[in-house]
């Protein structure tokens, strides 16, 4: 047995080096945010702060929800899915079919009430079953073949970016014309322009904090974020199934020796990860009022950003980083110019990365 | 085994089968209409056909069609070809054109481009057209650094955004006079040109400017959906009025966003690339009073017997809800500048180009002379002010009457 030899220390200093780090970096930031609102680079409002955290929130609730697609699927497969975008992408076109085609919603008859809440719900069902039977079925035609031959890791990645551009290209080609020599009309679901959503649950100021209109929209994003966020935490860290997902994410095979359906639990990763990003789609469309064939693009870079940002692979990390960029992209410009959104963004990103490789909550599934 | 040997080929036949079926498909196009005794000329037009961004655009491309179908029937006399008019639809985008300005410039079928449509796609493939040496005439791309390229076979039959920035500006130091101005852009060659220029005029007018260039990204896609950082930023500034430089695809749910985010008292004022329809729907209620400046008139009030024909031809074929402007009266006038060409007998690309640069041409939209460096002669550019007014654009004037001096 080995013996490890103890280095004798001093008594423990609470000034050890990374806790250190800590203090010097949040006592940096906040001379440097002091100087700038002293000579009004930073905003010196109050309301304007509120309003960048709320809306960094709302958008932060919508990458969290996104996020939990590749981070459940890297912990289970090691496979950033690229394509969970258009996952995510088929989403809001369900949901606003759902809107327009099940319940025929008028542009200038939103309803109301209990019909107002019945639609959003059904309209979510739906826009989270779309994406989730995208998911599965992108697991089942393109990824398992895969895992059956014990293919390479890049050879996953590859297949994720090429499922990726048949679905949006896929969704491009849908615009009632010809396309690839094909003698009939495609239908016009799709195209290269927005469908737009009729207006449903009101933009409009339904109260204020601290000088921020809040809308009926914002409350219910969260809202509902919150309520699938603690749900799925939950599903993960209780139910057989979501063991299941934490056995096989942490090894397959001793997984499958304890009697873990190592299929099964990869297509319900899929599924559950399809289903969250269905949810955040339609409200995603819902606020901002358009589905389009590229409209996954950049809600699922972002998304696997903060994916990475929280520890690619933990749940509670995609969370986590979800809400955090959300926040960063917002308070990142309050002191600079807009333009420098993403670039601050991912300095951020990169910051975290150097000092913590794993992310902020590192890389186990169960967190 | 076998099984999956039967998928593969199956699967391989049927990617063969629909090669085929693509390429000849392909090859129907090209047959030419070898029955008339006629040579037949093809003129290209590039822009956003499909997209966000269409509504500034397809209103030109319809007025050429409308202008080449009259020209093929005989309408304007008898001409030695027949014209073609090829749609290329490049989106708007500077990386999806270069492979069909190339196609274009090396078919010899091809005698002319009218467009591009936009700036960033007119920088990117101008080069292309100038080094094939075919005439290549824009009614709406107006940035001004593209008449610094040196090209010699491009024609800008349209103001640029040296005139019409600094009207923006100064209809919102003189009619506005706001405590400051907001001045916002998209990060695309037109947008943040047009928000430089204004800017610089905002500040010769002693108007306090509060900037933010180049900050939406993705400029005419329509591909950003949350504008809260800008309009947080925006209400920072505590400014009355906005000058945003950039295309309807943004520029309208902005607007409706700014709303949203309780940012009622800014006005907003844009340019010719946000004064559409798709402006008008995206902003809805809250696009209400917003003001946007245009090179493009009111071809509908012209009292020209020529411009109340092609008003009345074009709804006709196009039906009275479909609108003309921004720029169909413009496309229309170069549509016959080609055809005018045709006339006097110019058929071949250098001919054509030589015909232009010598051109005096009254058109129904304006007049049209060049000068030696392919710019509409400083007399002929005029911008227009227009108003959103309940989701109608209703038409203020010429920007010279507008705004006081």
């Amino acid at each position: 047995m080995a013996t490890t030899e103890r280095v004798a220390t001093g008594p423990r200093s609470p000034f050890n080096g990374r806790s250190l780090a800590w203090v010097c970096g949040l006592a940096a930031v906040a001379i440097l945010l002091t100087l700038g609102i002293r000579d009004g680079t930073c905003p010196s409002s109050g309301s304007i702060w509120l309003s960048y955290f709320i809306y960094g929130l709302r958008s932060g609730a919508i990458y969290a929800m996104v996020a939990l697609g590749y981070t459940m699927v890297y912990g289970v497969l090691q496979l950033l899915n690229f394509a969970h975008s258009e996952v995510f992408m088929i989403g809001t076109f369900a949901a606003v079919y759902t809107l327009k085609g099940l319940f025929g919603v008028q542009p200038n008859h939103p309803p109301t009430g209990l019909t107002l809440v019945f639609v959003l719900l059904v309209t979510m069902i739906f826009a989270a079953a779309a994406s989730g039977t995208t998911a599965v079925v992108m697991e089942r035609l393109a990824y398992r073949p895969l895992r059956r031959r014990g293919a390479s890791r890049l050879a996953y990645l590859i297949t994720a970016i090429g499922v990726s551009l048949v679905l949006s290209n896929l969704l491009l080609l849908l615009d009632g014309g010809p396309h690839l020599g094909l003698p009939w009309n495609w239908p016009a679901v799709g195209g290269p322009g927005a469908v737009n959503y009729p207006p449903t649950i009101s933009q409009a100021k339904w109260f204020s904090i601290g000088g921020v209109p809040i809308s009926p929209v914002t409350v219910l994003v969260m809202a509902v974020a919150v309520v699938m966020l603690i749900v799925l935490d939950q599903f993960v860290r209780r139910t057989r199934t979501g063991q299941g997902i934490r056995a096989v994410a942490e090894d397959p095979e001793t997984a499958s020796l304890m009697g873990v359906n190592v299929d099964r639990t990869v297509v319900s990763t899929f599924l559950v990860g399809g289903l969250m990003a269905g949810v955040a789609a339609a409200l995603f469309g819902i606020t901002f009022g358009a589905a389009q064939y590229s409209i996954g693009f950049y809600p699922g870079l972002k998304a696997f950003t903060a994916a990475v940002l929280g520890g690619i692979g933990n749940v509670r990390g995609a969370m986590l980083g979800g809400l955090l960029l959300g926040l960063i992209e917002q308070f990142g410009i309050a002191c600079t110019a807009a333009q420098w959104q993403n670039v601050i963004a991912f300095v951020v990103l990169v910051a975290v990365l150097m000092f913590r490789p794993t992310g902020i909550l590192g890389e186990q599934v169960g967190g | 085994m076998h099984r999956t040997r039967k998928l593969r080929v199956l699967g391989a036949v049927a990617v063969l089968a629909l090669v085929a079926a693509a390429c000849s498909s392909n090859n129907s196009n090209n047959s030419n209409n070898s029955s008339s005794s006629k040579k037949t000329v093809k003129l290209a037009f590039f822009g956003a056909l499909t997209g966000s961004a269409a509504g500034l655009v397809v209103p030109g491309w319809k007025a050429v069609q409308l202008a080449v179908a009259n020209a093929n029937a005989g309408k304007y006399g008898n001409l030695p070809v027949t014209i073609q008019a090829v749609p290329e639809d490049t989106q708007g985008s500077p990386t999806v054109i270069p492979p069909l300005a190339t196609k274009v410039a090396n078919d010899p079928a091809y005698v002319g481009v009218i467009g591009p449509n936009f700036s960033g796609e007119s920088a990117a493939g101008g080069s292309t057209f100038d080094k094939a040496g075919i005439p290549f005439v824009t009614g709406s791309a107006t940035n001004p650094t593209l008449n610094a390229s040196g090209w010699t076979h491009w024609f800008r039959a349209q103001a640029n955004d040296n005139t019409q920035a600094p009207d923006m500006a100064n209809y919102i130091a003189k009619v506005l006079k706001p405590n400051c101005t907001f001045v916002l852009s998209d990060d695309t060659t037109y947008g943040k040109g047009l928000a430089q220029i204004g800017q610089s005029t905002l500040q010769s007018d002693g108007v306090k400017v509060v900037s933010d260039l180049g900050a939406v990204p993705n400029g005419g896609t329509g591909q950003t959906k949350d504008f809260s950082p800008y309009i947080t930023k925006a209400k920072q500034s505590g400014c009355k009025a906005m000058f945003y430089g950039g295309y309807s695809p943004e520029a309208g749910p902005l607007r409706a966003q700014m709303n949203q985010q309780g940012l009622t008292t800014m006005t907003m004022v844009v340019g010719d690339g946000a004064r559409d329809d798709t402006f008008l729907t995206s902003a809805g209620a809250a696009g209400n009073g917003s003001v946007a400046s245009c090179p493009c008139g009111d071809i509908t009030q012209s009292s020209d017997p020529a411009a109340k024909t092609f008003v009345s031809e074009f709804t006709a074929k196009y039906g009275a809800s479909s609108p003309i402007a921004p720029y169909g009266a413009d496309y229309w006038d170069i549509a016959m500048m080609y055809i005018n060409a045709f006339k006097a007998g110019k058929t071949t690309r250098a001919d054509i180009t030589s015909y232009f640069a010598g051109l005096n041409y009254q058109g129904i939209s304006k007049h049209i002379q060049f000068q030696s460096n392919g710019e509409l002669n400083a007399d002929d550019a005029k911008i227009y002010m227009w108003k959103d007014d309940n989701q109608q654009w209703s038409y203020l004037g010429l920007s010279t009457d507008v705004i006081p001096s």
